[in-house]
Parts: C-alpha cells; sequence; structure tokens
C-alpha cells in the first residue's frame, strides 16, 4: 500500500506539519483507522531501534514523536475501543528533585507510539505519588527518571514506598536516566533499566507480555 | 614557576613544572571545603551563580593549591528580572530559575516555563531583550580582578562571554528547541542571530573594562552532548548551529586580544561532543572544558592522539561515578590515568569534569589536588 509506507516514511522523517493531512488522506481513500496506525507504529519501532543503535539523534527522534501525535490526533476520535485497547500501562515521571522533563517526555511519546498507555505524572515526583498513581491507574508498569547522581537517591526510596503499600509485587519498575547504570537498578531492586527511549520502550513491552 | 605561569604555559602546549589544576565548588560543598580545611571563619554564603556555584575566597584558593580564579560577570537587569520568595529567579532573558530541593538538603536552580516556549519570527522582535550596555553586569568586576592579579599569581578565567545555542533552548524550551532546528530552521536562525549580536556587545562592553585582566575567557556552556551521543547530529550542527557560535567564538577572541593578546578561550561543551572537536579547534577554540570521561567517545588516550596538538583539555576527572561514589583510592587512580594521557606535551589542565555538587565531600577534592602535586610533575613518569 503506496499511502500506508507514505505514512511511515512521514513519520520516520519527522514531518509533524504533513502527518494530518496524509492520515486524513488515507482515511479518506477506505483504509481502516487501525491500519494507518499499524503504519505509525511501524516507523516509530524503526526510530526506536535505531536509536537504541546510536544511529538517531534526539531532535529527529522528538520530530518522529509529534508526527506521531500530530497523526494520532486525526486518528482518535476513529479508533474504536478495541482497537484502541493497550498493550499495558505505564506510570511514568521524573523523580522528587529532578526537573528534567525531556527524556521522560521522549520516553512516554515512544512507549506510546509502540502501543502502550502512558500517565504522565510529571517531574520532580515524590515516592508516594508514584504509588498513588500505580494503585489508581493499574498500572503494569512503574517508570522512574533521574538524571541527576543528586536525585538517584530517589530511587531506594520508590522501591520502599511501594513495599511499604504491599504493592511491589504487583508492579514491575523500570529506571533510566544519565547516570544510572545496569548495576545501580539492580543493586537497588529495580526490574528493568534502559540506557535510552529507545530501549526503554522495546523492554516496556516484553515486561508486558 | 608561579600559578599563572604553569596556567600558560600548558595552555600553550608546553609543559610547566606541574599540572595546574581548579576546580569550581557549589555551595554544599564549599560549606564542606571550610569545614575540611578548618577555614570557618569564612562567610557561610560567598556570590553564588545561577548553577549555585560560589566565588571561592582567594584564601580558600591558597590554602587548597588550586592556579585558578574564576570569576562571573554580575546579573544584569530587564523587565524581566525578578526574585521570589522561595528562592527563585527570573533572569535577565526572561528565563525562571525555580529553586528546587534535592537530596540530603541540597538544593539546584532548574530552569522551567520558558518565555518563548509559543514565539514567532515576530515575537522576537517585540521581546524586551536584555541590554548589553547595562553598567550592572560588570560593576564591581574591574576592583575585584585588579585586586586578584596584584595580591595573587593566580590566573584568571573569566566566565563572561554568554552563549548561543544554549541560550535559545532555555528561551524556547527544550522539546521545542530540538524541533525548531530541524522543522522551524527560518525561526531557528532567527533566535541564534538575535542573541549573538547581543552576547557580542555584551562582550565588548565588559572586555573595554577588564579584558586586560583576564587569562582564559571561558564561552559560556554550549553543551552538544549526551551521555550516550552527541544532542544534535553533525549534519544539523553545522547547517544550523555551527555558523552562530562561529560568529561569536571569533567575535569574543578578537575582541578579547585587543586587550590582552596573550589570552586564550576556552568552551565548555558538556558529554560525548567528539564529532565536533574539530569544527571547535576551526572557530579558533583554544581550550576545550570539561572533557566529560564517563560520556561516549570520549577515552582520553584517544582524544589526545586525535585533537591534543590543536586543543587544551580542561577538566576531566570523572564527576559521574568516581568523584561522588568512588574511593580515595579510586580518585588516585583516575588522577593518575588522566595525566598519563592528557599531560604529556603540556596542553593539559586538570579539574573535576564539572561544578562540584553536594554528593562529593570535599575531602576527596582536596585529594585530588593532592594526587597533582605527588603525580603530575614535569616530565610526567607513570606507568
Amino acid at each position: 500500500m503506496e499511502m500506508l509506507k507514505k505514512i511511515s516514511e512521514t513519520l520516520y522523517d519527522g514531518d509533524e506539519f504533513a502527518m494530518p493531512g496524509l492520515v486524513q488522506e488515507a482515511i479518506d481513500a477506505g483504509i481502516t483507522p487501525q491500519e494507518v496506525l499499524d503504519a505509525m507504529m511501524a516507523g516509530m519501532a524503526i526510530v526506536g531501534d535505531e536509536f537504541s543503535r546510536d544511529e538517531l539523534y534526539i531532535p529527529e527522534v522528538l520530530c518522529s514523536c509529534h508526527a506521531m501525535m500530530e497523526g494520532s490526533k486525526v486518528l482518535k476520535p476513529l479508533l474504536t475501543d478495541q482497537d484502541a485497547k493497550s498493550l499495558g500501562t505505564v506510570v511514568l515521571g521524573s523523580v522528587q528533585g529532578d526537573m528534567h522533563d525531556i527524556g521522560k517526555n521522549l520516553v512516554g511519546m515512544l512507549l506510546e507510539g509502540r502501543g502502550l498507555k502512558v500517565i504522565d505524572i510529571g517531574v520532580d515526583v515524590p515516592a508516594e505519588i508514584f504509588v498513588e498513581a500505580a494503585i489508581a491507574n493499574k498500572a503494569d508498569i512503574v517508570a522512574c527518571s533521574a538524571l541527576l547522581t543528586t536525585t538517584m537517591p530517589e530511587v531506594p526510596k520508590i522501591i520502599k514506598a511501594f513495599e511499604d503499600a504491599g504493592i511491589r509485587d504487583q508492579v514491575k519498575i523500570m529506571i533510566g536516566g544519565a547516570p544510572i547504570t545496569q548495576e545501580f537498578s539492580d543493586r537497588t531492586g529495580c526490574d528493568a533499566y534502559a540506557k535510552d527511549a529507545g530501549g526503554a520502550a522495546t523492554l516496556a513491552i516484553e515486561l508486558c507480555q | 614557576m608561579n600559578s599563572r605561569e604553569r596556567v600558560m604555559t600548558a595552555v600553550n602546549h608546553k609543559e610547566p613544572d606541574r599540572v595546574p589544576v581548579d576546580m569550581v565548588l557549589t555551595i554544599d560543598v564549599y560549606r564542606d571545603m571550610k569545614k575540611v580545611l578548618d577555614m570557618m571563619h569564612l562567610p557561610e554564603t560567598p556570590r553564588m551563580g545561577r548553577w549555585t556555584e560560589v566565588q571561592m575566597p582567594i584564601e580558600m584558593i591558597k590554602k587548597l593549591g588550586i592556579d585558578m580564579y574564576y570569576i562571573s560577570p554580575r546579573s544584569g537587569n530587564s523587565i524581566h528580572s525578578k526574585s521570589f520568595d522561595d528562592g527563585s529567579f527570573t533572569d535577565e532573558w526572561g528565563c525562571y530559575w525555580k529553586k528546587t530541593a534535592i537530596d540530603g538538603g541540597h538544593f539546584y536552580f532548574e530552569l522551567v516555563n520558558p518565555p518563548l516556549a509559543h514565539a514567532t519570527i515576530e515575537d522576537l522582535e517585540t521581546y524586551v531583550w536584555p541590554d548589553p550596555e547595562d553598567p550592572k553586569r560588570y560593576a564591581g568586576l574591574m576592583e575585584e580582578m585588579k585586586e586578584v592579579r596584584e595580591t595573587t599569581d593566580l590566573a584568571i578565567l573569566a566566565k563572561f562571554a554568554g552563549a548561543v545555542f544554549e541560550l535559545a533552548t532555555y528561551m524556547r524550551g527544550h522539546e521545542q528547541w530540538y524541533r525548531d532546528i530541524i522543522n522551524n530552521q527560518e525561526f531557528a536562525h532567527a533566535l541564534m542571530d538575535k542573541i549573538c549580536q547581543i552576547q557580542k556587545r555584551t562582550n565588548e562592553v565588559i572586555m573595554a573594562e577588564v579584558g586586560e585582566y583576564v587569562d582564559i575567557l571561558r564561552l559560556s556552556g554550549e553543551d552538544l552532548g549526551m551521555q550516550d551521543r552527541p544532542l544534535l547530529s553533525p549534519k544539523t550542527f553545522r547547517k544550523v548551529v555551527k555558523p552562530h557560535l562561529k560568529e561569536l567564538w571569533e567575535h569574543a577572541k578578537k575582541t578579547l586580544h585587543l586587550y590582552n593578546p596573550e589570552a586564550k578561550i576556552m568552551l565548555h561543551t558538556c558529554g560525548s561532543v567528539r564529532p565536533f572537536i574539530s569544527d571547535i579547534i576551526e572557530c579558533g577554540v583554544d581550550i576545550l572544558d570539561p572533557v566529560q570521561p564517563a560520556a561516549k567517545d570520549m577515552n582520553r588516550y584517544e582524544l589526545k592522539e586525535a585533537f591534543g596538538k590543536d586543543i587544551v583539555f580542561h577538566g576531566n576527572i570523572d564527576i559521574q561515578n568516581i568523584l561522588p561514589f568512588g574511593t580515595i583510592d579510586d580518585v588516585t587512580r583516575e588522577v593518575q590515568d588522566a595525566i598519563k594521557a592528557l599531560a604529556p606535551g603540556g596542553g593539559f589542565l586538570l579539574a573535576p569534569a564539572h561544578n562540584v555538587q553536594g554528593d562529593v565531600s570535599a575531602e576527596k577534592l582536596v585529594h585530588m589536588v593532592k594526587c597533582v602535586c605527588e603525580y603530575g610533575n614535569y616530565p610526567i613518569n607513570l606507568e
């Protein structure tokens, strides 16, 4: 399908301005919303994989994410509840003391682009709010971003908050951020660590399956 | 050799008596340093910058045994400038810096609500920009620098030359700005040009006042790297960003040399920046800071081999792992390795690879300086 191929490519190219028109064109031509969504998600999967392989840079990935968002705006009213069924729910936030949001936002957009439901609870989030949001949204995954060596100590506090609430075994806890390592993730008792947003998306899908 | 001679020899790619060393402390480490050096009579809160870095008193610099005096311009004043009760503030560009508590009772200023997030090209013409002529920006600088020059033998590093790319990021917001440089390049060029012209004039005004006292002019942060890759592709950098940086940096160097022809310019750019180093050299930058060792493709031996003849390295002591979380022995090994890799032939100024944050003990920093004095003497003899 030439039209779907073009949608996939436009998403990869990050042309957020062309996207809504192309999606509308495809719908008008009788292509189902689900097929269009699948084409966009296929483009997004390539973006995520190439980012993980260090072949893409943040600005390009952000443009692809926004192209995805623009295309999705057109599709959303057309998708049935059945179509919109997500692979899982992720509660996502930057830890307390950390005001950085670009890495978190990127993870959020890539997760959504791969078919997960994302509840973004913002930056500077205290441990107990992660717990509350996870309970309220029946989260499968809690994803925490810490960009500073000085905010990394929040991670064990979050783990403890989930233990204290008695729901540690009901959610998977993922962490990421520049100073975070696999060793830190293991040591603090997290379930998963990804070195970048593309890796986080792949990992989250695995955890939900 | 005194400190200034040591620094200037190293930045001219010659071997001094030993590797020069310096550091910038944020407020919490400064307070710890006062205790460790038994200098409790020093002020509790010296002048503090946007990154919570403090002006280290000369007395502490001498006792610690470092070679450089850092000085920042004063804040200018504009209709945007405002202080808030919680310690947050809006700067002269209209950027709001929120005082944010972090673990262990520390704090930092973080940028939120960028002022030009929704601006169009037309809005750039009506926005109220800082006034480069504002005398508040250099009030008292001349007296301070003259005193340092006359009463000490420290090299003076002036953090005067403002940023373009990074300031555009602050004003536009990270996410929007990174999209602009791909999908909205006309706006990106207009914003960077606007900022560049203000920074050029600001440099002219400040250099006319105090240029004669500047040994190293530090071009403000233009962070181009992330932990695991450059922030933007080399292609986008060269096409969209570099022309503006080149214009500012060449102008800054030319202006500086009117008042001190021997002075050097230093660029601060964090993260994985290797693909840009040849561009940075081409733009006339003499010294690269902070040569972040834990970032990808920043192997110190490879960098020295590839670029050591053309650029001086400043920084390079790991502040993401070794200084905050390592042992004293880890610090020793890190200093030895950095000296072994970067010091031969001169061209290396050793320092922590960032302003030191509150999670590093002053004890480790004192040890770092001690190691430089022990292992950094020329000729370098480290196996």
